[in-house]
């Protein structure tokens, strides 16, 4: 997992102590210099979970993301910021990312919004209402990846584009099917704070208290399981998926038109080619 | 009308016999199974089956080419079984007609259409009493929209059966045949293949292990191996396993459904005809048809982005690349 930009301690703390239980096995922090540590982060330093980039080593998701694959053999990169929890539909993050195809080389995790007052108190403990697509579906206007993040297979050369996860095509993602939450506990509400009865009864808003749970387990000194979800949860988080609307048939036809523009633009540049190697031959054998 | 069924097994002794009944009772004139190194008492059941004149049995070995296999067995019925419908088959699925008997529904498709794909309802696995599998398994995967979870086994597919044809190809797992001589006709899915993939903790595990180190590492399967090996294979069958909570879930929610025709087809109430359809069932039938749609367009998606990467990695390679 990469972390580029300095973080507040409180969620960070809380990040690393997550996605470590997660399955996780290094964070890669660039670190400005400025930046105080925590208990948490020394500790997570001390059991070489964690590795402090100075910027001037490495500063962006690509440059630890090439770290991470150069130099800590990573097969999978998750780049992320501190108020994100990547959690995982599965047993661990490594389990669910395990069973990824090869063909695919980037995975999308679903983004849940908490919402709510992040003043006083731990804001896990605060934040326990989170978006939902059972009912409202996708707001009109959002592109699909408005409420997607990606993750990365490794590779020599990866790229991280926050504008471009496939590098224009290059690169396969798994559509249709989010295998991670990204559970995002943004910094300003989202949402009116007033009306946050009447969203959750209108089921645009769904308690969520998962992170929470975890987060008091792990204060407490233990470790945390991720329940695989059954047939019954994957119907439902399918409905969901399905609302993303990632797939259909305007995007399909879109995606074959372009298609078929590039492969009309190769052939103009491979006939050519054809033809005199074709001519070359005839005069050899004249 | 002479209807022949292929099939393609290994290990799969604890229902392979109730397969091959229940087929022979519901029209199916013979059985060309390819058994490929079965050591589990399968071949043995085979065998009876063969003695009694109803299936001539191809024991193969080595490597799966599963694709392959079943293109020899469908040509094998066109040309040496006088078939005129093939229906192709695995151990763990029923074909089951949407109404009548399967040679009715095949007898109703008109000429030059000689192709059509039955629609494939899954069921889940029960917590395991000792009872035969289709006693304890009559609950059924009905999701509201496609799962298109690569590592789930409840992905919605179809299923080819299709008109004798000496030259026809089938494709792995028969999703799909290419045939020169007959047309395919699409959306009209006149059975059901009633699909029990994982029965027991240990089948899954047999399945699962030796299906990733071999042919098929299909997500589902690898799951299997990662448990397996990571000694967690209990504990991640008991999460695929419905037990009675998730079942009234399920069921309240609309996602699991009960289904006993196979249960009713395999006890002496069983009969060459379909299952009536009551409104419920057809309602069923409509949305999960719907679901294969969608499944099948995010895998032409998928598909799509597959290319437009062999595309990019053209386009990169420059005008002068040799």
């Amino acid at each position: 997992m990469t972390i580029a930009r300095s973080e507040p301690s409180e969620t960070l703390d809380a990040h690393l102590d997550f996605h470590m239980n997660a399955g996780v096995d290094l964070v890669l922090a660039a670190d400005p210099g400025s930046q105080q540590t925590s208990e948490t982060v020394d500790r997570h330093e001390r059991a070489g979970s964690l590795r402090r980039i100075p910027t001037s080593e490495a500063s962006s998701h690509t440059d630890l993301a090439r770290l991470a694959v150069s130099e800590h053999a990573a097969d999978w990169v998750i780049p992320s910021v501190a108020n994100e929890f990547w959690w995982p539909r599965g047993e661990s993050l490594a389990d669910v990312l395990a069973v990824i195809p090869q063909r695919y080389a980037v995975v999308q995790g679903l983004v849940r919004s908490f919402a709510g007052r992040r003043e006083g108190s731990f804001f896990a403990e605060e934040m326990t209402a989170r978006t939902s697509l059972l009912v409202s579906g996708r707001p009109a206007g959002d592109p699909p990846q408005r409420l997607l993040r990606p993750v990365y297979r490794a590779a020599p050369e990866l790229v991280i584009d926050d504008d471009d996860w496939t590098l224009d095509g290059r690169r396969v993602p798994l559509r249709a099917w989010y295998p991670i939450e990204v559970l995002t506990f943004p910094e300003q509400t989202f949402v009116d704070l007033d009306r946050l009865d009447d969203l959750l009864a209108e089921g645009v808003l769904a308690v969520d208290t998962r992170l929470r749970d975890v987060l008091r387990e792990l204060r407490m000194g233990g470790r945390s399981t991720f329940a695989v979800p059954t047939i019954v949860d994957d119907a439902s988080y399918a409905v969901e998926c399905a609302a993303v609307g990632e797939v259909d048939l305007v995007r399909l036809d879109a995606q074959i038109r372009e298609l078929e523009l590039r492969i009309g633009t190769l052939e103009a540049r491979f006939w050519p080619r054809v033809r005199r190697a074709l001519r070359r031959l005839a005069r050899r054998r004249s | 009308m002479r209807l022949v069924q292929t099939l393609v097994v290994r290990d799969e002794a604890d229902i392979v016999g109730a397969q091959i009944d229940y087929h022979l009772n519901a029209g199916v004139d013979f059985v060309i199974a390819t058994d490929h190194e079965s050591r589990d008492g399968t071949t043995e059941i085979l065998e009876s089956y063969a003695r009694a004149g109803h299936l001539r049995r191809i024991p193969v070995s080595g490597e799966m080419r599963d694709g392959p296999w079943r293109t020899h067995m469908a040509r094998l019925a066109a040309t040496e079984h006088c078939a005129d419908w093939v229906i192709n088959t695995d151990a763990d699925e029923f074909w089951m007609p949407r109404r009548g008997t399967l040679k009715e529904v095949f007898a109703a498709v008109p000429e030059p259409f000689g192709i059509v794909f039955a629609l494939s309802r899954h069921f889940a696995p029960r917590p395991d009493d000792g009872a035969f599998f289709a006693k304890r398994m009559t609950v059924r995967v009905s999701p509201p929209v496609a799962i298109n979870d690569p590592s789930s086994p409840y992905r919605p597919h179809l299923k080819a059966a299709h008109r004798a044809d000496p030259e026809i190809s089938i494709s792995f797992g028969s999703h799909t045949v290419h045939s020169h001589r007959w047309a395919a006709l699409h959306h009209w899915h006149p059975a059901d293949v009633l699909h029990f993939p994982f029965r027991s903790l240990k089948q899954w595990e047999n399945k699962g292990v030796r299906r990733a180190r071999g042919d098929k590492p299909l997500g589902q399967y690898v799951t299997a191996l990662l448990a397996s090996e990571g000694g967690r294979g209990a504990d991640r069958f008991r999460a695929l396993t419905v037990d009675d909570a998730t079942f009234e879930r399920g069921q309240s929610g609309g996602s699991l459904v009960v289904d006993v025709r196979v249960r009713d087809a395999l006890s002496e109430r069983g009969g060459e005809r379909g299952a009536e359809m009551t409104p419920e069932v057809v309602t069923d039938v409509i949305s999960d048809s719907a679901a294969v749609r969608d499944a099948d367009l995010v895998r032409l998606n998928r598909f799509l982005d597959q290319l437009g990467s062999r595309v990019a990695d053209l386009e990169e390679r420059g005008p002068h690349a040799r």
